[in-house]
C-alpha cells in the first residue's frame, strides 16, 4: 500500500425512517480502493449494497440519513461537500450506471442532447465540440451508425443499446471511478458479456477504478480484483477474488457459493445446498452477527455482541466468531 | 416411445402490428415449430428475449391460437379442449411472485382459488387440499391465513407453485421461476421443483435466461432464435457437444465462477436482430461467427445427427 487509496470508507451508516421504525440498512462498513481498481460489491436484495453505492454519490432518496467518519474520494472529503460541490463531481470525476437503463434517461430528450449535457455541465466545450466526443465515445462503446444514434429517444434503442450509451455518458468527462449498480442484470446473457468485456477494456484504457454492485458470483469471479460481500447492511468478508473463492471464510460466503449449480460440476437434478431461513429485519437494533438465525455453526454468543474483523491473511478480513481454522475445514 | 404427453406440430402464430398509417405487417413471433414431449422430460427452452419464448409457452397453454399447425395435450388438440379441462392439465408459475399474487387475497385464498373456480369437493374437502398443498411445497400451516406482503420471495413463489398444483396438472410450465429471487433462495425453489417433480410424476416446461440453472433441471433442450427452435435434444448431449453456432454463443456467455478468467469474448457479430426484419437465408447468419457463403441464401432445414436436431449448414 504505497500510494493513499483514491476512495476512503470508514464507519458509514444510512438509516431510513420507516413507518414501523428506523431501518439500518448500511451498519457501519469500511472499504478502500486503489485508483485503477475494480471492487464488486456481493450481497442479495436489501443487503444494503445499493444504498451504499448511493450514499457514496450523495444520491440518497430523502428519507434516508447518511453518516460516516471517512468518506473521502480523490482528496475531497464527500462529507463536506455542498449539494452543488456535489453536482460538480458527478458525472465528472465520479460517475455511475444503473440497472434498468430506460429509467436513467429523460425520455423528452435525444440521447445526443442528454450526453452532451453532461459533458457542457462540466467542461468549457462548445455544443459542437462536446458532440464530437459523444461520437468518439458512442463509437467506442461499439454503437453503430453513432451519428444517427445520437438523434434518438430513449425509447428507439434497445436495451443493450442504452445500457451502452449509459456507459458511453458515464465516461464523457473521463471519470475516477465508475460506480456500477447491476449494469447488466436487465439484459441478455450474451449483451450482458460483450457490455462486460466492454467495461473492463474501458477501465484500463480510461485507468479509472470500478465498483460493480451485483448478486452474480459467476460475474464478479471474472471481473474483480477484491471482493467485499455484505449481508444485512455490513460488510462480513473482503477478500482478493482468487482467496474469496477458494478459501471463503464466513459461513455466508461459503453457503452462496454452493448454492450455484455450476455446469458440469453439479450433477443434474441433484440437490443444490441452500441456506435455511430469510433476512433478517434491518429495522430495529440488532445485537451480534446477522446471519446467525440461519448459520449453520451459529452459537449462543453469536447473538450476543457485534463480532469484531478476523484477520485471516492476505488482506482477508471476515466477520465471525469462529477462527480460519475452524470455518476454513468446510471451505469448498 | 410412448405417445407424448404434448405435441407441437408446425406451430406458427404472428401478430399483426401496425405499420405506418393504414398498413400493417405481420410478425412471426414463432415461425414452424415443431417438438415433442414425453412424460417427465423437463424440456428447458433456452433464447435470447424477444426469441418467442413467451409466444411459445402461451400456444401451449391454449392461451394463444396457432395460425398455422396444431398442439396436442395427451394426444388431443386443445383447440377441442375445453378451457377448464385443459386448466386442469396445464398449469403456469409465472417469474414474477411479487406480482402474480393477488396482495388482498390471504394465501389461502389464492392456493383454493383454483378449487373454488372448479367446484372441486365442498368447503371442507377445499380446505383439506389447501393445507395439503401448502405442506407440498414446504409452507408451514400458519402462512394460511397470512397475505402474500407478508411473506418473502420464495415463499411468494412456493405460493405460486402451490396454486399452480391444486388441479392436479401433469405438465407445469414455469417462466423464469427463479429469476425474481436471491440465489440462496433460488437453490431451495430448484429443490422444490425437483422434488415435486418425482413425487407428482410431473412434467415441465422450463424457461429460463440462466444456462447454469437450466443445464441443472432440463433434460432435454430447446433453443430458439427468431421465432425458431434452431437446435434442440436430450440436455447432456446437447450441452456437452452443442452443434449450432448460436448454441455455443449462448453456453460461452456463461459466467460460471472462474476467477481471473475474465469474460469470454463470444465473437457475436452485429446487433441482436429485428423479429420485422428477419434475415434471408438462415436467420442467425448476420451474428454468427462461422458463417459461409451458403448461409446467406439458403435457409437451413433442421438436420438430425446422433440425438439432437440443428439448423445450421455447417452442422454434421
Amino acid at each position: 500500500m504505497a500510494a493513499s487509496p483514491l476512495l476512503e470508507v470508514e464507519g458509514l451508516f444510512v438509516e431510513i425512517d420507516t413507518a414501523d421504525g428506523v431501518l439500518h440498512a448500511v451498519r457501519g462498513i469500511d472499504f478502500s480502493l486503489q485508483a485503477g481498481e475494480t471492487l464488486c460489491i456481493v450481497g442479495e436484495s436489501g443487503c444494503g449494497k445499493s444504498l451504499t453505492a448511493l450514499a457514496l454519490m450523495g444520491l440518497l432518496p430523502r428519507r434516508a440519513q447518511r453518516r460516516a467518519r471517512t468518506l473521502c474520494f480523490d482528496g475531497i472529503d464527500l462529507l463536506a461537500q455542498s449539494p452543488a460541490a456535489m453536482r460538480q463531481l458527478r458525472g465528472n470525476r465520479l460517475s455511475m450506471i444503473f440497472q434498468e437503463p430506460m429509467t436513467s434517461l429523460n425520455p423528452a430528450f435525444t440521447v445526443g442532447d442528454q450526453i452532451v449535457d453532461v459533458m457542457r455541465q462540466h467542461r468549457k466545450v462548445t455544443r459542437a465540440e462536446a458532440h464530437d466526443h459523444a461520437l468518439h465515445l458512442f463509437e467506442r462503446v461499439g454503437i453503430s451508425a453513432a451519428a444517427a444514434r445520437l438523434r434518438q429517444y430513449p425509447h428507439e434503442l434497445s436495451g443493450g443499446l442504452r445500457q451502452r450509451m449509459l456507459i458511453a455518458m458515464a465516461l464523457m468527462c473521463g471519470p475516477r471511478l465508475l460506480l456500477a449498480d447491476e449494469p447488466t442484470t436487465a439484459l441478455d446473457v450474451t449483451i450482458q458479456a460483450e457490455l462486460l468485456r466492454l467495461l473492463a477494456d474501458l477501465q484500463k484504457e480510461f485507468g479509472m477504478a470500478l465498483i460493480l454492485i451485483t448478486h452474480d458470483l459467476g460475474l464478479v469471479s471474472r471481473i474483480a480484483d477484491r471482493i467485499a460481500v455484505m449481508y444485512a447492511g455490513e460488510i462480513v468478508e473482503t477478500a482478493g477474488v482468487e482467496m474469496l473463492f477458494k478459501d471463503p471464510m464466513h459461513p455466508y460466503t461459503q453457503g452462496l457459493l454452493e448454492c450455484l449449480p455450476v455446469p458440469g460440476a453439479t450433477p443434474p437434478m441433484g440437490r443444490l445446498p441452500s441456506i435455511p431461513g430469510i433476512v433478517p429485519s434491518l429495522i430495529g437494533g440488532r445485537q451480534g452477527c446477522g446471519f446467525s438465525e440461519r448459520c449453520r455453526y451459529a452459537m449462543p454468543e453469536c447473538a450476543q455482541h457485534a463480532i469484531a474483523l478476523r484477520d485471516a491473511g492476505r488482506q482477508h478480513d471476515y466477520r465471525c466468531v469462529r477462527p480460519p481454522e475452524q470455518n476454513r475445514t468446510r471451505a469448498a | 416411445m410412448t405417445s407424448p404427453i404434448l405435441e407441437l406440430r408446425n406451430v406458427s402464430h404472428s401478430f399483426s402490428l401496425r405499420d405506418g398509417l393504414f398498413g400493417h405487417k405481420a410478425l412471426r413471433a414463432v415461425d414452424d415449430v415443431s417438438l415433442a414431449l414425453a412424460r417427465g422430460d423437463v424440456l428447458g427452452v433456452v433464447g435470447e428475449s424477444g426469441c418467442g419464448k413467451t409466444t411459445l409457452l402461451r400456444l401451449m397453454l391454449g392461451l394463444l391460437e396457432p395460425s398455422a399447425g396444431t398442439v396436442q395435450l395427451d394426444g388431443e388438440p386443445i383447440a377441442h379442449q375445453r378451457r377448464r379441462q385443459l386448466a386442469s392439465r396445464i398449469q403456469l408459475v409465472f417469474q414474477d411472485p411479487y406480482s402474480s399474487l393477488n396482495p388482498r387475497r390471504t394465501v389461502g385464498s389464492i392456493v383454493g382459488q383454483p378449487l373454488r373456480v372448479h367446484r372441486v369437493g365442498d368447503a371442507a374437502r377445499r380446505r383439506a387440499r389447501v393445507r395439503e398443498l401448502l405442506d407440498l411445497v414446504g409452507l408451514p400451516a400458519r402462512v394460511h391465513d397470512n397475505y402474500p406482503g407478508q411473506l418473502s420471495g420464495g415463499q411468494r413463489q412456493r405460493v405460486a407453485i402451490a396454486r399452480a398444483l391444486a388441479l392436479k396438472p401433469r405438465i407445469v410450465v414455469c417462466d423464469e421461476p427463479t429469476s425474481a429471487l436471491d440465489v440462496s433462495v433460488q437453490a431451495q425453489i430448484l429443490n422444490l421443483l425437483i422434488d415435486l417433480r418425482s413425487e407428482l410424476d410431473l412434467t415441465y416446461i422450463f424457461v429460463s435466461h440462466n444456462l447454469a440453472v437450466v443445464e441443472h433441471i432440463a433434460t432435454r433442450i430447446a433453443v430458439m432464435y427468431l421465432g425458431r427452435i434452431v437446435e434442440s435434444g436430450p440436455a447432456r448431449e446437447l450441452f456437452a457437444a452443442p452443434k449450432h453456432p448460436y448454441t455455443r454463443v449462448l453456453l460461452n456467455s456463461v459466467l460460471t465462477p472462474a476467477p481471473r478468467a475474465g469474460i469470454p469474448d463470444i465473437r457475436l457479430r452485429g446487433a441482436p436482430p429485428n423479429p420485422m426484419d428477419v434475415p434471408a437465408g438462415c436467420r442467425f447468419h448476420p451474428r454468427c461467427p462461422e458463417a459461409i457463403a451458403i448461409c446467406a441464401s439458403q435457409d437451413p432445414e433442421p438436420r438430425q445427427t446422433g440425438a439432437i436436431c440443428a439448423a445450421c449448414h455447417l452442422a454434421g
